[in-house]
């Protein structure tokens, strides 16, 4: 029995091997795959947030909305630790925003302190000349990250160049009245209910809608007395269209804008009345108190998204080799000549088994590799590049094996399949469209709750991708881990005793 | 040796009416004859073939293939059959010597019996100068050859041949009547279906003329002379048109 098993296998790997597609489907996509897929979303999302960043965006304001917005930033500044610093000229800071280049002529001019609408000026040319060398600041190979600064002044680095500049700096302020009139027909939409009027808002609609302006800032006059006075919260509107992609930056730059501002004037009001700051904070959560590492709660997320990948690469690598071990054997008519050799149907089976089952698990491999490999030294995702992932030896050889379930489960369920089926097309039709329905199961570690028991670790391929994602937040249930193995294992063996059997059905082997 | 006695074979067909391939067919093939099996498309001929290779179960009589049964025996079966037919395939991605390597070891042949045995068909067949080419490489007739080499790499006394001629050039087809009739010197005995009555001319010893499933005659090629004419064809014809 081994030895005829032996031989098959030996012959239909080789065979398996040689041919290009299977070598695409097993090595090349489940390597390629992972680090494509970081570099293309990687370089898609630094691009647009890049390009978003130092966009000015338009805001039709009239002249005393715009001076109480400047106010406001200005205020929220004179209370940075930051100011400070700038208040020494040739603040090293500025190293941290500008290119070498650009920091050589930069100085601090002592009215941004005492003038807002100087800081105004002050921070547009700052932002403009420093457009080119400002990366987002979630970006950590921005400038920000390459000097040493305390952390509290790294913090504030980060939130000056957000309110700041893209808050201040790069918003270019429109007269309202210099707004063209809507051309003829425009008909302005009624927007939500109870948004708030502005006069002319057909005019600023007509310019939304051209693109030409982003939004509509109206600060009421209260604003100015905000910190002496404690009136009921001022509304600030900014009426734009968050469907459009400036418009919504406009809206968020504005609305941190205000709440920065916002607990600006608080700290004020508080120190004004002598007050601290727990006053208005009376209870807060202790942070720290979560057990879980950082590390842990990364690979529960992980966990979630891993099996995956590992399933589905399983299943590619799977699926061409055995549909050419099976209806391929009967398309190039070698069918026949095989089951008049003297190995048993059993022998058969088992062996072509083996092989899809080595395929799938060599892509499955591969694919956990290149993903481990993408990890660590490709632009990985931020949630990857911040926390350093601690992973042991032990665990993470668990969570290697773990391809082994499922790669059994598909091999025995493709070779069943390929060999019912009465071509290669056949067949093709019957695997392809159970991409969907066996990848469900690798999706269920993202749905809430779902967490192993005795009934999950009975059901192939779900026990799995619940499993590894168990594994890798540190817990390790040896019961359903063997459990798991059991089942798929059953489901393949059920699967070679269903394929076995189509070997012996006349009406299959003689099918065309 | 090749005995059959009142095989019959009924295939399940669409809304189960049943569709009879073979009734009551007995024949006998014995070691240095050639036995032609007759018939035209759709006889029974490859049903019958494949039943004596044990690809398929008979549903009613007995056969015996060097005294072993057809269906309690089938692997002892297959271990003294090589069978050969036009259109059976290999295996485009393996070389010659793997293709017959991988099949010497499944007849349970050593790795040192195999080398001998490709060393003396390579000789025999002229095949050493695309022995390690990969299948898909190899003309028609180079593929024939291997074919042929891998039928009788483990030396079987029972030689089935399905239609081996069939789409086939001149020379190819030339080179298979040749090995048919080496088969015969050999003392083998050589089961052959065809519907060309020239080969059966050439080769046969003896006939079995099938239509539509069933045996209208069985015996030496000069009986079916005398009783329906010199004319193989004509012969055929009278044959299948008594049946009808």
């Amino acid at each position: 029995m081994l030895a005829g098993v032996w031989t098959i296998y030996r012959k239909e790997l080789v065979d398996t091997l040689r041919d290009r597609k299977t070598l695409v489907f097993m090595l090349l996509i489940p390597a390629a795959a992972i680090p494509l897929m970081f570099a293309g979303i990687n370089a898609l999302v630094q691009r647009a947030q890049r390009q978003t960043a130092v966009e000015v965006v338009r805001i039709a304001s009239d002249a005393d909305s715009q001076r109480r917005y400047v106010q406001l930033v200005h205020q929220w500044f004179l209370g940075t630790q930051l100011q400070k610093t700038f208040r020494l000229a040739a603040s090293p800071l500025f190293g941290a925003l500008l290119k070498p280049e650009q920091t050589a002529g930069a100085t601090v001019p002592g009215e941004i302190f005492d003038d807002p609408a100087a800081f105004q000026r002050w921070t547009q040319g700052l932002a403009r000349a420093a457009r080119e060398g400002i990366d987002d600041p979630a970006d950590k190979s921005a400038a920000a990250a390459q000097i040493e600064l305390p952390d509290a002044l790294r913090t504030e680095l980060v939130e000056f160049y957000r309110v700041a500049l893209k808050g201040l700096g790069l918003v270019e302020f429109i007269d309202p009245a210099v707004l063209a009139p809507p051309p003829p027909g425009f008909v302005a939409a009624a927007g939500r209910p109870g948004r708030p009027a502005v006069p002319g808002f057909e005019r600023f609609e007509a310019a939304l809608r051209a693109k030409e302006l982003h939004g509509y800032l109206v600060i009421p006059p209260e604003a100015e007395r905000i910190v002496d006075a404690v009136s009921p919260t001022v509304l600030i509107t900014l009426i734009h269209d968050s469907t459009l992609r400036l418009s919504k930056e406009a809206g968020e730059r504005v609305a941190y804008v205000v709440e920065q501002a916002g607990q600006r004037v608080v700290e004020l009001r508080l120190a004004a009345r002598q007050l601290d700051a727990s006053f208005v904070l009376p209870l807060d959560m202790q942070g720290q108190s979560d057990l879980a590492t950082e590390s842990q709660i990364a690979m529960a997320i992980i966990g979630g998204i891993l099996p995956y990948f590992v399933i589905a690469f399983a299943f590619l690598g799977g699926m061409y080799p055995a549909i050419d071990l099976g209806a391929g054997e009967k398309e190039r008519n070698t069918l026949e000549t095989l089951i008049l050799a003297p190995a048993s149907r059993l022998e058969i089976a088992f062996g072509k088994f083996l092989v899809i089952l080595t395929t799938a698990l060599i892509a499955a491999f591969a694919g956990l590799l290149s993903i481990v490999a993408s990890v660590r030294y490709l632009d990985a995702p931020e949630l990857l590049k911040e926390i350093q992932l601690e992973l042991s030896p032990v665990t993470a050889l668990l969570v290697a094996l773990l391809a082994i379930p499922p790669a059994a489960a598909f091999a025995g369920l493709f070779l069943a399949i390929s060999i019912y089926a009465r071509s290669f097309k056949e067949a093709q039709n019957y695997i392809a469209p159970l991409q969907f329905v066996l990848i469900l199961p690798a999706m269920a570690p993202m749905l809430p709750g779902m967490e192993i028991n005795a009934t999950l670790a009975m059901i192939p391929l779900v026990n799995v991708s619940i499993l590894s994602k168990e594994l890798l937040r540190g817990a390790v249930h040896w019961g359903y881990y063997v459990t798991t193995f059991l089942s798929c294992f059953v489901f393949a063996g059920a699967c070679v005793a269903y394929a076995v059997r189509q070997f012996s059905r006349e009406q299959v082997l003689f099918r065309s | 040796m090749i005995e059959i006695h009142n095989l019959g074979k009924t295939y399940p067909g669409r809304r189960s009416v049943p569709v009879r391939a073979l009734a009551d067919v007995s024949f006998e093939c014995r070691p240095g004859e050639i036995f032609g099996l007759l018939g035209p498309n759709g006889a029974g001929k490859t049903t019958a073939l494949r039943i004596i290779s044990t690809a398929l179960r008979p549903t009613s009589g007995t056969g015996r293939v060097m005294g072993f049964d057809i269906v309690a025996d089938a692997t002892a079966v297959r271990r003294n059959i090589g069978f050969l037919s036009s259109n059976t395939g290999l295996y485009g991605r393996l070389t010659a010597r793997e293709v017959l390597t991988y099949f010497g070891r499944l007849f349970g042949l050593s790795d040192e019996r195999i080398r001998a045995r490709i060393g003396e068909l390579s000789a025999v067949f002229s095949m050493s100068e695309f022995l390690d080419r990969p299948c898909d490489k190899l003309s028609t007739g180079m593929r024939q050859k291997v074919n042929i080499a891998r039928t009788v790499l483990h030396a079987p006394p029972v030689m089935v041949f399905d239609e081996p001629t069939a789409g086939l050039d001149v020379l190819t087809s030339r080179s298979i009547v040749q090995f048919v009739r080496e088969c015969r010197r050999e003392q083998r005995t050589v089961l052959f279906s065809t519907h060309i009555m020239s080969e059966v001319e050439k080769l046969c010893d003896r006939v079995g003329v099938l239509h539509e499933g069933r045996l209208h005659f069985c015996g030496p090629i000069d009986e079916l002379r005398s009783r329906y004419g010199a004319d193989l064809d004509e012969a055929f014809v009278r044959i299948v048109g008594e049946a009808a």
